[in-house]
């Protein structure tokens, strides 16, 4: 039996029309410290080489790099990238440090209808923002992280804290709601 | 005329099709789609739509742009609707504003009859004596002044605010607009065109209705932007104000729009400005441009029979457009001496009109009862300008339309930073100064021919390219564009004897009130306008300002370019303020437990942004017994209390113990791992900010808690020293990644041990002690704490399986007799051991000295941030001391709230900082802040209640329960770090 609980469980029910999804199965693992870079290198595995930028791994996988020296790694439980850092982490290295990483992923699609519900809701035009790149924003007064992904399809990815989730997908699916 | 519509005009607004019932004052009238509201009271044969502000003289359309109050309705809840810019909706029940008892019966109108009595300024010098009268004035001058009421029963409703951007935003969208808008599009920009009006085109439509090359033009551009895949139109809407690095707020019906444009073209056009003369309000007095509006946009014929007052080519082409509307025209009277120079002259005279050159219209005569135009009076103006009534002719009519002169659209011109000068030869403000990435084209930059405008808008939309890199032209130079001859007469304000010669039409300010308000000193352009209101209501001075400064100009002997202008200030129109809350986004944050919280009947409590339960409710239990019920089952058994909203930073980094010991007042190099221990944080100038438990996990790792509302402060200030001193430390805010709670009472152990795999014993996990654990197969940090007062255990796990935990603990406890407990129970149990709550027992200036909190700093350390204040603070006398108050057992007395204060007579001694009306140990009792000379326990305090009687409670010695903490294991000696 699963032990994880979504924060937005009860309210799923509220999305509208497909515009507004989540993956609860998502897991994510977050590395940061001064070593972080050398030893990604070492293990042989690839960094997104500059700030912001974003590795699609597999259709539902990606590394962040969400500051200089800090790495966000989003995906299956079974992600074998995933599996290869958590064993690579069973020994301690000086400068590395393992980051609590309990965000809540939403998707819109990156499309007219993603966009208007952003434009509602975040400053910052997701339209021209680069693909597989992470934006650190406000979204309804949120801190989130959005990435603009092209590919393995054209969708928005959200990361907010888990305390905020059942605030901003309320806000969201009000939104989507009401879209023309 | 009533209900009749011309033939179909070219580029009308309406649909004949579609008829839309309506009422107006409780008369059902019917429109057409695409009607303004204006409109449709005009074709219904309305005239008077309104009330004026002060004097209750009856109003009616006079711009059709939205640029007077005229017309200013309810509808419902809606109020203050602009008649003219508002589109006609099926079953609108219309009311005008300001009115007592209707528009056509408003009681108020008798207020005129007393108009002599109240000149400019009036009410500043009367109603302050004597003084008890005021607030009976106050409340009078309330019910009579104001426009729209608000109605109390409005339900709030949400406004979707959005943000867009583009390359270059145009805004208006007549020739020069539509111009610069192909012309930017064309050159690869992503183009945003903003239009007031419900249709593109501006003046093309209105002003240009009879030229077919005009129409053809305007169809032309409008076909190809609409097809145009970069280009965005918004009609029927208005840029209410333009700030900083070109973000605009732009509104429609529905929403403000935050738009952020790389660069700005201001094509506004000109405001037609009225002619100042006896009863120029009366309805029927028009500006020509408006005439011209009801013809083109809604197919009306204005008035029967006309005179048109002219000072430029314009007046004659709108006399040729109400000719062609079936207007009779009766003359057109020209200010100018030598008249109209052009071929339209001949035109209107073969249409059967008289052309009166050097003369004005002097009043407007008025049918019985005032509410329209019977006649106009005309005369001939000597060679001073000034109208010669005993020469004047009296001349029947319907209406009167009013073409002397124009102004430039500039507000939002002003609001983008563009500064003007006065044109002599133009007669009127054009830009002068162009901020960058800004320009401006059309009759708001002076040009006034119409393929001049096509010419400055493409100009412009050139300029936007070449700001933005796209395109590399040289521009015409915008002089050769603006026409010889001025548009504007200098002085089209001929003063009458009635003093009904109105100058604002929203103020009801006459010439009078303008000589007046000088002759008391105020003369500069910004005093008259905060004296005498001019430019401040409704309309914001867009038909008033002009004239204003003419007068002011000629009181002081001065030009208009010395006189100046006054600012221009966000918004342009007035705005919904729902518009500008937007969805009013609160962020919430709910803990991961929230679900299980709510179905077992919390009642929650807003901390800061987080929801928290303040207690369960239970049937038929008051809100106190239920505290008092979940605080007793603590002390006697076992309780469960989700402390998710607790900041939580990890520290860690081979620096992290001299960081640490640079942040908190106490010392913890020597904290062994798998120990914690409490820690205070105070500011440079020794104010205590917050405070936790720190745990060491490892030789390099520290878990520190820190109070909830503190954590994201905590953490930015944590960051920031760890930059200043270069220290090799990583800090990472989890509060919203971890979720806490505290299994507390007798009972605690034994629950939290058949889940845990650690041994839980006081040999191997002795009172604050912590280590990692698996709980409920979690990974879990386990912290022995006493909060509460009780033997208990901090359990911090993942926010996606604390939900799974929380259960599993109440599931293991559910023979021990477990229940979850609320902040309130914690807040009570923990005041019983005398644990105060920084931000709440303390103060933006509360140190730590006289929070009895001396035995937490550190007297060996070499330094900590706040040690030079606090080692200041300890060698002065304290202000005030945190102390314990009670009352005897079983008192009955009204009991002080927090914040009560603590009196010695009229003196103030103290304050409550918490209080319980009733505890575990059958007692009321707080703690308060008082003078060091009453903090002696047993020392009486009277404290003052909201109903200004008094109580008197005792001071206490802290804690209240468990002094000697024989609930837990006694700490050992080294963990009290002093």
């Amino acid at each position: 039996m699963s032990t994880r609980r979504s924060p937005i469980q009860a309210m799923l029910a509220t999305a509208v029309g497909g515009i507004l999804s989540h993956d609860e199965k998502l897991v994510k693992l977050g590395l940061k410290g001064p070593a972080l870079m050398a030893w990604l290198q070492q293990k042989d595995i690839g960094v997104p080489a500059a700030l912001h930028e974003v590795h699609s791994l597999s259709s539902d996988a990606v590394m962040a790099r969400v500051d200089s020296d800090e790495v966000i790694v989003e995906s299956m439980p079974d992600e074998p990238l995933r599996q290869q850092i958590l064993t690579a982490l069973e020994t301690p290295l000086p400068g590395l440090y393992r980051v609590p990483q309990q965000t809540v992923t939403f998707f819109l699609p990156r499309e007219e209808a993603g966009c208007l519900v952003l434009a509602q809701a975040c400053g910052v035009n997701m339209t021209s923002v680069t693909p597989e790149t992470i934006v650190l924003t406000r979204v309804a007064g949120v801190s989130c992280g959005l990435i603009a992904h092209s590919r393995p399809k054209a969708r928005f990815r959200l990361w907010v804290d888990y305390t905020y989730a059942p605030y901003l997908w309320g806000q969201l699916s009000q939104i989507t709601s009401e879209l023309p | 005329m009533k209900g009749q519509r011309l033939p179909p005009q070219v580029g009308e607004w309406i649909d004949r099709d579609q008829p839309i019932p309506f009422r107006f004052e409780d008369e059902r009238l019917v429109g057409l789609a695409g009607d303004v509201i204006s409109s449709a009271l005009w074709a219904n044969d309305v005239r008077m739509t309104g009330r004026s502000f002060k004097y209750h003289r009856p109003r009616g359309a006079y711009s059709m742009a939205g640029h007077d109050a005229n017309t200013m309705l309810s509808d419902g809840v809606r109020t203050n609707l602009r008649g003219d810019l508002t589109l006609l909706q099926p079953e609108m029940d219309l009311h005008a504003v300001n009115t007592a008892g209707g528009v056509k019966g408003d009681r108020l109108r008798l207020i005129e009859r007393f108009s002599k009595l109240m000149p400019v300024g009036f009410y500043y010098k009367a109603f302050h004596k004597p003084r008890w009268l005021f607030p009976f004035h106050e409340r009078q001058m309330r019910k009579v002044a104001g426009l729209g009421r608000i109605n109390p029963d409005f339900e709030s409703a949400a406004s979707p605010k959005d943000y867009a951007w583009c390359d270059v935003l145009v805004v208006g969208s007549g020739p020069s607009g539509l111009g610069a808008a192909r012309t930017a599009a064309e050159a690869g920009l992503t183009v945003m065109i903003v239009e007031q009006e419900p249709a593109l085109g501006g003046s093309l439509v209105w002003q240009h209705g009879r030229d077919e090359l005009a129409r053809q033009q305007r169809l032309d551009h409008v076909r190809a932007l609409q097809k145009h895949p970069r280009v965005t139109i918004r009609t029927a809407t208005t840029v209410g104000g333009v700030y900083a690095d070109h973000w605009i707020a732009l509104f429609d019906d529905m929403r403000m729009t935050k738009l952020r444009a790389r660069a700005v073209v201001l094509a506004t056009g000109a405001i037609e400005q009225p002619a100042v003369f006896g009863h120029n309000d009366v309805p029927g007095v028009m500006l020509a441009s408006a005439a011209q509006r009801l013809v083109r946009h809604f197919a009306i014929q204005p008035f029967e029979r006309a005179v048109v007052m002219a000072a430029n080519s314009h007046a004659y082409e709108a006399a040729l457009d109400l000719a062609q509307a079936g207007v009779q025209l009766a003359a057109v009277v020209d200010l100018r001496p030598e008249g109209e120079p052009s071929g339209l002259a001949g035109q209107v005279e073969d249409t059967g009109a008289r052309i009166l050159t050097g003369s004005s219209v002097f009043e407007a005569r008025r049918s019985a009862g005032g509410k329209t135009v019977s006649g106009a009076l005309l005369c001939p103006l000597d060679r001073q300008g000034r109208a010669e009534p005993s020469k004047g002719e009296l001349m029947a009519c319907d209406g009167i339309a009013v073409s002397v002169g124009w102004a430039p659209n500039a507000s939002v011109l002003s609001q983008a930073g563009v500064r003007f000068r006065y044109d002599q030869r133009l007669q009127q403000l054009v830009p002068d100064e162009l901020p960058r990435g800004v320009f401006v084209c059309g009759r708001a930059n002076g040009v006034y021919e119409l393929s001049a405008q096509w010419a400055d808008g493409s100009r412009c939309g050139q300029e936007a390219a070449r700001h933005l890199r796209v395109l590399s032209v040289d521009p015409t130079p915008v002089g050769s564009l603006r026409d010889e001859a001025p548009h504007s007469h200098s002085y089209p304000i001929f003063p009458h004897p009635d003093h009904k010669d109105f100058v604002d039409l929203d103020e009801d300010l006459h010439v009078t009130d303008f000589a007046n308000a000088h002759q008391e000193g105020y003369d500069s352009v910004e005093l008259i306008k905060r004296y005498s209101t001019v430019g401040m209501g409704p309309s914001q001075g867009k038909l008033a300002n002009v004239n204003s400064v003419r007068i002011l100009a000629r009181l002081n002997g001065r030009s208009i370019e010395e006189t100046g202008t006054t600012t221009a200030r966000p918004f342009y129109q007035p705005v919904p303020l729902r518009h500008l809350a937007g969805r009013r986004f609160h962020p919430l944050r709910r803990t991961a437990i929230h679900d299980w919280h709510a179905e077992q009947g919390a009642v929650f409590v807003h901390a800061g942004d987080w929801l928290r339960p303040e207690y369960y409710a239970q049937d038929g239990a008051s809100r106190e017994d239920c505290v008092l019920s979940e605080a007793t089952r603590v002390r006697r058994q076992v309780g469960l209390i989700d402390l998710s909203t607790l900041g939580k930073l990890i520290v860690q980094g081979p620096d992290a113990v001299a960081f640490l010991e640079r942040i908190y007042t106490g010392r913890f190099a020597r904290l062994a791992v798998g120990k914690s221990r409490y820690g205070v944080v105070v500011d440079e100038s020794g104010v205590l900010v917050d405070d936790g438990v720190l745990a060491r996990l490892g030789e390099d790792e520290f878990y520190a808690t820190v109070t909830s509302s503190g954590a994201a402060g905590q953490h930015r200030e944590m960051l920031r020293w760890a930059l200043i001193w270069g220290l090799e430390v990583c800090i990472v805010n989890a509060t919203g990644q971890l979720a806490a709670m505290n299994v507390a009472g007798p009972a605690s152990r034994a629950v939290l041990q058949s889940l845990a795999d650690v041994d839980l014993s006081d040999a191997e996990l002795p009172y604050q002690g912590a280590t990692r654990a698996s709980v409920a197969g979690v990974e879990a940090t386990i912290m022995r704490v006493g909060f509460v007062g009780e033997l208990g255990y901090e359990v911090h796990i993942p926010c996606w399986e604390s939900d799974h935990v929380w259960r599993a603990i109440l599931a293991a406890g559910s023979d021990y007799g477990i229940a979850p407990f609320g902040v309130e129970a914690q807040r009570l149990l923990r005041l019983e051991k005398g644990h105060l709550i920084v931000g709440h027992d303390t103060d933006a200036l509360t140190h730590p000295l006289e929070a009895g909190m001396g035995w937490a700093i550190s007297r060996k350390k070499r330094f900590f941030v706040g040690q030079r204040s606090l080692q200041v603070l300890a060698e002065r006398p304290l202000k005030r001391t945190l102390v314990g108050i009670r009352w005897p057992e079983g008192f009955a007395g009204d009991l002080p709230e927090e914040c009560h204060l603590v009196v010695d007579g009229e003196s103030i001694v103290g304050r409550v900082t918490s209080i319980a009306h009733r505890s575990t140990l059958g007692y009321p009792l707080g703690m308060a802040f008082v003078d060091p000379g009453f903090s002696k326990a047993g020392t009486p305090l009277t404290i003052r209640l909201s109903d200004g009687s008094t109580c008197t409670a005792q001071v206490a010695v802290l804690p209240f329960y468990d002094p000697e903490n024989l609930r837990q294991q006694p700490p050992t000696s080294g963990d009290v770090g002093t």
